[in-house]
């Protein structure tokens, strides 16, 4: 039996294992990953893939089983040997078929709950159209892939998805070798799930909590009472003994070893948990606030800073920010991002734990509350009506305030036909990907003269012999090129590892299965953060090393 | 064919041919499984054998993609080896279900593999693996997953670091689900199954089985009749959601009936605790004499029984007027969240419940939060980088370029990007006690006949003609903490093996004890040998007793250290820098044997300041820090 007929007998159960699906899959699959609106994005999400290879469809696999909502394979190429060979969703007896609809059949067989469709026409072509459904297919996906796509089309669809907006993940392989670069003008990320450490506030209390600190008399509790204290109260008790509290002058260095030693004496027994804990919070915890850097640097954001555009006003992450801003710069909040009323574990009695809980929530409401004041106001500012915004999304970006992340990216345009790579590419030496980098785009070029990719012989009888001649002088040839791109992006002084070079020139620019599955899985890993705004993409290039097992990533 | 021509483009002739004849023994056949399977039978190799004990249930569908719906309850082993083969029609695969524990696996069975790989969700297989491969000599490609974290690595006895010489978390994160739905044996079996069963059944969204008939048959017709009939009992809990009884119904069936259900089956309970009924009217009775606030429970400390029944009562009732006022007529769902208090509170009170009746201690909700919040789904992405690389360690393995192996790392961070970290394989730890041992195989014909004082005897005569055995006169024999035999206890010398219970594939392991510190003098370390039957060609003629290996094995020599990289010269060396360090932090609450790496860039530091750096960036916990030298990195740069 063929994996075809597996697959359809698969197609057969169709609608019980969508139900099977849709019930384990928001639950168990990304479900402790990804938050439900991630979830519910993947579940929106229209993918268009520009090419039908392995790597395409090992992407594809990995977005298809989660249950991204649709997508759409681009491809004229026609299924030969070599595909049945490499790409798992391809059957040997499907040689001549377009390959598109190939993949898309197999695909679409595991998980009935997505719709697939292939598009048989050329990449270049179809980009080369003005017809609007054309125009539309890119501009109107959640996300564009080009796997495998020689640099005019990535130039073209580059172009076109960065007008629209649309994130554009790009990705090949040549042997053992891979490498991936995402293209979007900005992407903003919320539920960043970033491990940004809880914001006590012990050095600057809030009244609530100051009330708290003074109601507590330490003196008065017994030893197994005071072996029950939550730690940060212990810290507050400290720097209100050592009059460091109020203050926005940051401990010195001696000042927190005094904090530590009082601490120590403090406790009833030495070595008492909490007081230990107490002890390690200081260094984390007796500092003045300060706005995490990637926030400041968005409130301060030109986007932000300036009043609010036609394209800005339409934008949630902007108006939001917009919003925190004059949060920021009212009086209620001294200048502090919103709290998000999280504690850490400690060791504490429980009604102890719960009090100091119930006060950091409390103010991590009132925070909220005031946040969505400004909220209302930036869109009434706006002309937009009140649920323009919903109150969870309020709600979630107010609890990530000191999560937020924006990432601003170049285009693959600029990189392969303008001249940003000549500020940025110091970086691909940096972190030693040049060689790889610039072999990559010497395949592209070489086969952009010679018709072929270098190693793979013209004629095509014996396209799968190795011929070690025709290796040597494409390595040569390979190695010329790549230097002068080297030299083109002011990178004089290093010269293309010619190892290296012979080893790409060896590949001819195969495709191996293993390196296109694992390839596959960073590439639908990144198709998930950028469709559903939760985790942070990468914004560089990176390079996978399959022999080294290594990515490398350079931001260009 | 196949991909022999890629291959021999790239590694040469001889490496593709060992691809294609090398005979590689896959254990486990789930996540990693099913994509290592097809990645290697689309990587020409040809010879492939997969053991999986586990059978293919519901929500493994999602990405176990070589499995089906129709595929429930049959053997992940069969049904993955099937699909390769379908695939691969001149494959030669095989499939077996079964415990790789099992004795018929021995050192005997292994040794026919060129290489083992390891696709293993839980830590005591990987364990065995991890011993049975170091006395059977076989290489071992290692896995683990966890969310959007990683990691391989190659071991070689003698050669590499093995699974156990850095302590491993002993949590695991998967359960067979018999344990889950029948014998729970420690708290976090209970609270996956109010978690992941429980809760999502009562709460989550609605599954609608009907469909499932279309592809009934003979053969498992009766599985699917099971399926259904827990799926109707289940869906009439949820009908009675709204009503008063709703906590009664619910109680009822999952710790009166079922409990009923499963004590009639008295072999289950022959090795076992029986688990206790509970009663919903004494334990209603006795909550109303108790001052307990199911609104503010305590979460630190674990609950009574009757607090629990208070607190399950309170929150069945809450979650149920939720979903009532959520919407009318349809029903919504709840989807656990270990921030929602009702959620967590009724999964925490159920969990206890569960571990009143089968005798599990008591976790607190804190502790089930904490548990709850770390059951990190398998996610297909990371399988797919995690297999792709294995393949490529195995290329490496099999055509003896052992030399190129490395540990890899799937990470994420917010913090850093870069997705895949690797690092050259690291030197053995000379104080482990699992692969600082000589592994020897003990050949015994008759195991009813065969004494230990035979094998002491002939231990005694190895020592004196056998120097490079290394054993002196007074030895102690041992199984694992058993202690068998040794100067001042002769009890068991003319018992049988047999009488002794160390069957085919036992270990024990034959230590000196005539040394203070074994492991200071060259090559003392304790034996430890194999116990098998004769070999296969000597069947006709058996011998009584036999050790082999002992003049196999080489003398503990150091890994040569990775030789710069012929074909990529550019190698490792550039990334390195003296002060940069890795610190790998084996976090004892993560992940099951799943390292995670922290960058800390240091000069110098000790182990005490490194820790003080990891807890500043929120790494807590008892953790053991290993030192790598890594690519250098301007990000992340922590400084005191």
């Amino acid at each position: 039996m063929l994996l075809r007929e597996t697959l359809q007998k698969r197609g057969v159960d169709g609608a019980a294992q969508r139900r099977a699906a849709h019930s384990t899959r928001g639950n168990v699959v990304f479900g402790d990953v990804l938050t439900e609106s991630g979830q519910t994005a993947l579940e929106g999400a229209r993918v268009c893939v520009f090419g039908s290879t392995a790597l395409a469809a090992e992407t594809l696999k990995n977005l298809v089983l989660p249950g991204i909502g649709e997508f759409v394979v681009v491809d004229d190429g026609v299924v030969g040997e070599q595909d049945t060979l490499t790409n798992f969703f391809v059957q040997t007896d499907d040689q001549g078929k377009m390959r598109a609809e190939c993949i898309v059949q197999g695909l679409c067989e595991l998980n009935p709950d997505v719709r697939g469709s292939a598009v048989t026409r050329s990449p270049a072509e179809l980009l080369a159209s003005s017809d609007p459904a054309d125009i539309q297919l890119v501009a109107s996906a959640t996300l564009v892939l080009a796997c495998g796509q020689p640099e005019s089309v990535i130039c073209a669809l580059s172009r076109r998805c960065w007008q629209a907006h649309v994130p554009l993940v790009a990705a090949d392989y040549a042997g053992f070798y891979a490498r991936v670069r995402t293209s979007i003008p900005e992407h903003a990320v919320v539920e960043s799930h970033a491990d940004t450490p809880s914001d006590l506030r012990l050095l600057t209390p809030f009244p609530a909590l100051r009330n708290y600190i003074d109601e507590i008399d330490l003196d008065v509790l017994d030893s197994t009472d005071l072996a029950h204290v939550p730690y940060p109260l212990i810290v507050a008790k400290a720097l209100k003994a050592l009059s460091l509290d109020g203050d926005a002058a940051a401990p010195t260095i001696q000042q927190k070893r005094e904090l530590r030693d009082l601490i120590g004496t403090m406790a009833p027994v030495p070595g008492e948990e909490n007081f230990v804990q107490a002890v390690d919070a200081v260094t984390q915890h007796c500092k003045p606030y300060s706005t995490p850097d990637a926030v400041d640097e968005i409130l301060n954001d030109p986007a932000a800073v300036a009043p609010l555009t036609d394209d800005t006003k339409v934008d949630h992450f902007w108006l939001l920010v917009s919003a925190l801003r004059a949060y920021m710069l009212s009086d209620y909040s001294l200048g502090m991002l919103p709290l998000n009323g999280s504690i850490p574990d400690m060791k504490a009695d429980t009604k102890g734990y719960i009090a100091l809980q119930r006060i950091y929530k409390q103010k991590a409401a009132e925070d909220a509350a005031q946040f969505a004041t400004h909220v209302a106001r930036e869109l009434t500012d706006a002309g937009l009506p009140a649920d323009f915004i919903s109150s969870d999304e309020v709600a979630v970006f107010c609890r990530n305030a000191s999560n937020l992340r924006l990432l601003r990216f170049t285009s693959l345009h600029d990189e392969i036909e303008g001249d940003s790579l000549c500020a940025t590419a110091e970086n691909l030496v940096v972190a030693d990907v040049a060689s790889h980098y610039a072999l990559f785009r010497a395949s592209a070029r070489f086969e952009a003269v010679h018709g072929r990719y270098p190693g793979v012989s013209a004629s095509p009888n014996d396209a799968e012999m190795l011929d070690d001649e025709l290796v040597a002088s494409d390595t040569v040839k390979l190695i010329g090129i790549a230097n002068s791109l080297l030299a083109e992006w002011g990178l004089e002084s290093t010269t293309v590892d010619e190892n290296l070079a012979m080893e790409f020139a060896r590949s001819g620019h195969c495709e191996l299965h293993n390196i296109s599955s694992m390839t596959g899985g960073i590439v639908s890993q990144e198709a998930i953060k950028l469709i559903t705004h939760q985790y942070v993409p990468e914004n560089s290039l990176c390079i996978v090393d399959g022999v080294k097992a290594k990515s490398y990533v350079a931001k260009i | 064919m196949r991909t022999t021509e890629q291959l021999t483009r790239i590694f040469g002739q001889e490496a593709a041919t060992r691809v294609s004849t090398a005979r590689l023994l896959v254990v486990g056949a789930g996540g990693i499984g099913c994509e290592l399977l097809k990645d290697l039978s689309m990587s020409g190799f040809q010879h492939i054998e997969a053991v999986d004990l586990d059978t293919i249930d519901l929500s493994n569908l999602n990405r176990q993609f070589l499995f089906q719906r129709r595929h429930i309850k049959r053997p992940k082993s069969e049904v993955a080896i099937q699909a390769i083969r379908d695939f691969n029609p001149g494959i030669d695969a095989h499939a077996r279900q079964a415990n790789i524990k099992e004795p018929t696996f021995d050192v005997d069975w292994f040794s026919q593999f060129d290489l083992v790989l390891n696709a293993l969700d839980n830590l005591e297989a990987r364990r065995h693996v991890n011993t049975v491969c170091l006395a059977a000599h076989v290489p071992l490609i290692e896995s683990g997953t966890a969310g959007y974290l990683g990691q391989v690595t190659v071991i070689k006895g003698g050669e590499t670091e093995c699974f156990e010489c850095h302590p491993k978390p002993v949590e695991r994160k998967t359960f067979p689900i018999c344990t889950i739905r029948s014998t729970p044996s420690a708290p976090i079996h209970c609270i996956v199954w109010a978690k992941n069963y429980l809760f999502a059944q009562l709460f989550g969204e609605r599954q609608d089985d009907e469909d499932m008939t279309a592809e009934e048959d003979a053969e498992n017709m009766e599985e699917l009749k099971q399926l259904r009939e827990e799926s109707t009992a289940l869906a009439k809990l949820a009908e009675a959601m709204g009503s008063p009884e709703f906590a009664r119904v619910v109680f009822e069936k999952v710790f009166s009936s079922d409990i009923a259900r499963l004590l009639s089956m008295a072999d289950m309970w022959k090795h076992r605790q029986p688990p206790t009924q509970l009663d919903y009217d004494e334990l209603e009775s006795a909550a109303l004499d108790s001052d307990f606030d199911p609104m503010s429970p305590g979460t630190h400390s674990a609950m009574s029984l009757t607090d629990a029944f208070a607190l399950f009562k309170y929150t069945a009732a809450r979650l149920a007027q939720r979903l009532d006022s959520d919407e009318q007529g349809t029903r919504g769902s709840i989807s656990f969240d270990k921030d929602d208090e009702d959620a967590l509170n009724f999964v925490a009170a159920t969990a206890s419940l569960r571990s009143y009746v089968f005798g599990i201690d008591q976790t607190s909700i804190f502790e089930t939060k904490a548990m709850a919040g770390n059951i990190i789904p398998a996610i297909a992405t990371t399988n797919a980088v995690v297999a792709g690389m294995m393949v490529t360690q195995a290329i490496m393995v099999v055509s003896e370029q052992m030399s190129r192996c490395h540990t890899a790392y799937v990470s994420y961070n917010s913090k850093r990007s870069r997705s895949v970290l690797s690092e050259p394989l690291a030197l053995p730890n000379p104080v482990c006690a699992v692969c600082r041992r000589r592994y020897l195989t003990l050949r015994v014909a008759d195991l009813s006949r065969t004494t230990l004082g035979d094998v002491v005897d002939y231990l005694h005569m190895l020592a004196e003609t056998e120097n490079n055995l290394y054993l002196g006169e007074d030895i102690s024999v041992v199984e694992g903490s058993r202690i068998l035999y040794d100067l001042d206890f002769e009890d068991n010398m003319e018992k049988s093996m047999e009488e002794l219970g160390l069957w085919r594939g036992r270990m024990i392991t034959v230590a000196r004890e005539d040394l203070d510190d074994v492991e200071s003098v060259a090559g003392t370390v304790p034996v430890v040998l194999s116990i098998a039957g004769p070999r296969v060609e000597d069947a006709s003629q058996p011998l009584d007793l036999d050790i082999e290996g002992f003049e196999l094995i080489p003398e503990f020599a150091p890994l040569p250290p990775p030789t710069p990289d012929e074909a990529v010269p550019n190698g490792d060396q550039l990334h390195f820098a003296d002060d940069d360090v890795a610190v790998v932090v084996d976090d004892s609450d993560g992940d099951e044997g799943l390292a995670t790496l922290h960058h800390v860039k240091v000069d110098n530091i000790s182990d005490e300041l490194a820790k003080r750096k990891l807890s500043d960036i929120g790494v807590r916990g008892e953790s053991s820090i290993k030192r790598r030298a890594v690519a250098t990195d301007d990000e992340a740069t922590i400084s005191e």
